[in-house]
């Protein structure tokens, strides 16, 4: 049954059970260049500054340590 | 909305009484970097940084087939975190800025915009960005960065006509597509969003792009 990563709510659990930190990354806006990169399963994955709700930058690389679940979504 | 990410999603996050993190990628840089044109995706990243599992388009939280991937992740043993040194954004900024020395270096003054757009210095991300566009004038990124940087100092005219023009060279981007309805009709957004329309207008630029 579910576990504590299911959304919307994260019950209790998650995090403590894994030393998971679960990352909804809201993609409101995006494009490419004409060459646009893939990211490969067993690669490193690139180093992203993003930001939070409070409004401090955030890099992905700051989870390492880590496993990341990472949830890209939008509001649309 | 505008490009204001955090405005937007603030209320859905206290809505669904999230106590994960939550970012907001207002200057497309995840999907940038990833190379995504479509939402929702998946990723699961171990310990190390490295990409265990992907689902890039359609992802859902609660199929089958992700809670499988997840539970088959988190069962994993922990990888072996390699050593890595992070440059702050002040070094990061003396370091692009010393490469304007090279009149030719657009992707310095790309990557000096992105970050001053980052640290909410919009003004200040203009200048290099213009130069971007003209030194990398096939870059649909320096065109949608420097939409970015003009929405956030109020032009917005000036933004939709660059964010058009990035669409123009990547049609199949649907986040350029979307950010662009965002803000000429913020109505079919906010309160709700109206599906049906997005299919129509989808339908009806589609035809006006035609063979292009």
């Amino acid at each position: 049954m579910p576990k504590g990563y299911r959304v919307p709510c994260l019950q209790n659990g998650a995090k403590k059970l894994y030393s998971l930190n679960m990352i909804l990354a809201l993609t409101l806006a995006a494009t490419m260049t004409i060459q646009k990169p893939q990211v490969e399963v067993g690669k490193h994955v690139p180093d992203v500054s993003l930001v939070d709700m409070a409004g401090n930058s955030v890099r992905l690389s700051s989870f390492r340590g880590k496993k990341l679940i990472l949830f890209n979504w939008a509001s649309w | 909305m505008d490009a204001g990410g955090v405005k937007v999603a603030k209320p859905i996050y206290d809505k669904v009484c999230a106590t994960f993190v939550t970012l907001v990628d207002p200057l497309n840089a995840m999907s940038e970097a990833f190379g995504l044109d479509v939402v929702p995706n998946g990723f699961l990243i171990d310990e190390d940084g490295v990409l265990q599992y992907k689902k890039v388009g359609g992802f859902e939280v609660s199929s089958p087939d992700s809670i499988k991937a997840v539970e088959e992740f988190l069962a994993r043993p922990r990888a072996a975190v390699a050593q890595i040194s992070l440059v702050d954004d002040k070094t990061n900024e003396a370091a692009l800025v010393a490469r304007l020395a090279d009149a030719n270096d657009g992707l310095a003054r790309l990557e000096l915009g992105k970050l001053r757009l980052r640290l909410n210095r919009a003004k200040e991300a203009i200048e290099p960005l213009l130069r971007a566009v003209d030194i990398l004038p096939k870059s649909s990124d320096a065109r949608f960065n420097l939409g970015s940087a003009y929405l956030a100092t109020g032009h917005k005219a000036k933004a939709v006509k660059l964010f058009k023009q990035a669409l123009a060279m990547d049609r199949g981007n649907f986040l350029i597509r979307k950010q662009i309805w965002l803000i000429e009709h913020p109505e079919k957004f906010h309160p709700t969003i109206d599906w049906a329309w997005q299919r129509e207008q989808l339908k009806k630029e589609r035809a006006e792009e035609g063979g292009g």
